[in-house]
């Protein structure tokens, strides 16, 4: 404190009142600042003013941005991506979305079905197969266990099939003595082919309520 | 509020515009509030903070993830209207050693008894003390001052949206408050 007679404060003193402002001042500053104001006038008024501009500054009011701000961003804004546009529009359009997929699904299962390679199911039993007359023959006394799918060719049944007959793209000729002992099914249109899945779907479908009904 | 900025960054970067939506909402009054001190005119802080938005998605690529977001848009927004401040004087152009991206350094030769012209002070629409003494001092005293009281940051976040040292940012608050308490009493 040697400056206090002469009138002349240390050269630091205003730095040091910045520093205490920005609580940024070590213990002894401090010290060195309180003691200094209390016996020097201009400095503690100059502090007093420095923390004054300092409630000033802290209070000034709080801004809004204008009314219609985000949306003017947003329309300021470069074209989005197509996918997130799609995504989104999924998001808030799911019944549709599931409507389309479903379409598109099956559009796409039904015709990936009907165009697949010729075929042949049973579960068991043997059966003949004539090549000349692209037929396939259940033969007498045979007995077939299950449903009989034939694709892409003609079927002749002579013995018995326990289950469900489907002849896809083809004819289906009945001996007198065969016997079918579930529905018998042809099959030759993709429409027709369309409308048989969609009823084994419905089919399905009801299954499954009937199923959860009865447990 | 950190994580959940992030979530919304990452959808922004996919390219989703709404996500954008709801940081602009986050963000809006802390831009416009800073445009608005370092410009005093609503019209152009706006066009300043709308400017600062659509720049930060435009580069959202670059902005790094671990950073702080408003660290980032600060920055953006601070540049920008400095950069406007230089239109509005262009007798106020130093630009012999700066960057395009650094816009405060050309300030540095500038003394801080710097008047604004008359018009601009005729034009302010905010009539408080205050804010008219923070728009009499020069950019660089004026933005940091900006960031300490009106988005109440610390001396490290300012020295990264200033790309300043530490001690610079100490010594423009120090100046810059320094002027401000001169004006007030001149008032």
């Amino acid at each position: 404190m040697k400056g206090g007679e002469a009138m002349k404060c240390p050269a630091e003193m205003i730095g040091i009142m910045h520093d205490v402002l920005d609580e940024d001042a070590t213990q002894e500053q401090k010290r060195l600042l309180f003691n200094h104001i209390q016996t020097c006038s201009d400095c503690k008024q100059h502090y007093e003013e420095l923390k004054k501009t300092e409630s000033f500054l802290l209070s000034s009011p709080s801004m809004k941005a204008p009314d219609g701000f985000t949306s003017k961003v947003m329309q300021q804004l470069p074209q989005e991506k197509r996918t997130v546009w799609i995504k989104r529009w999924m998001k808030s359009h799911p019944l549709v979305t599931a409507a389309i997929l479903f379409l598109a699904l099956m559009t796409g299962s039904v015709y990936s079905s009907w165009t697949s390679e010729d075929q042949l199911s049973a579960l068991s039993g043997n059966l003949r197969f004539d090549q000349e007359t692209n037929t396939v023959i259940v033969p007498e006394g045979e007995v077939i266990e299950g449903d009989l799918t034939v694709k892409n060719r003609n079927l002749e049944i002579e013995g018995e099939v326990k289950g469900d007959v489907l002849v896809i793209n083809g004819e289906q000729y009945m001996a007198s003595a065969g016997q079918v002992t579930g529905d018998i099914e042809e099959v030759d249109h993709i429409l027709d082919w369309t409308w048989y899945e969609l009823k084994k779907l419905v089919h399905s479908v009801g299954d499954f309520f009937t199923n959860e009904e009865s447990k | 509020m950190d994580a959940i900025v992030k979530r919304i960054i990452l959808q922004v970067r996919k390219g989703d515009h709404n996500a954008f939506g709801e940081l602009v909402e986050l963000y809006k009054d802390r831009v416009f509030a800073l445009s608005y001190r370092m410009l005093g005119n609503r019209q152009e802080a706006e066009d300043v903070a709308q400017e600062a938005f659509i720049r930060a998605y435009t580069n959202i690529d670059r902005y790094q993830i671990d950073r702080k977001f408003s660290t980032w848009l600060y920055r953006i927004a601070t540049n920008l209207s400095i950069d406007r401040m230089r239109k509005k004087k262009p007798d106020y152009y130093l630009d012999a050693e700066v960057s395009g991206t650094d816009g405060l350094t050309m300030y540095s030769q500038i003394s801080a008894d710097e008047q604004l012209p008359e018009d601009e002070v005729v034009s302010l629409e905010a009539q408080d003390g205050i804010h008219r003494a923070i728009l009499s001092l020069p950019a660089k005293y004026r933005s940091a001052i900006t960031l300490k009281y009106i988005q109440e940051l610390s001396l490290k976040e300012i020295s990264e949206i200033l790309d300043l040292p530490i001690g610079t940012v100490k010594t423009r608050i120090h100046r810059g408050r320094e002027a401000l308490r001169k004006k007030l009493q001149e008032q």
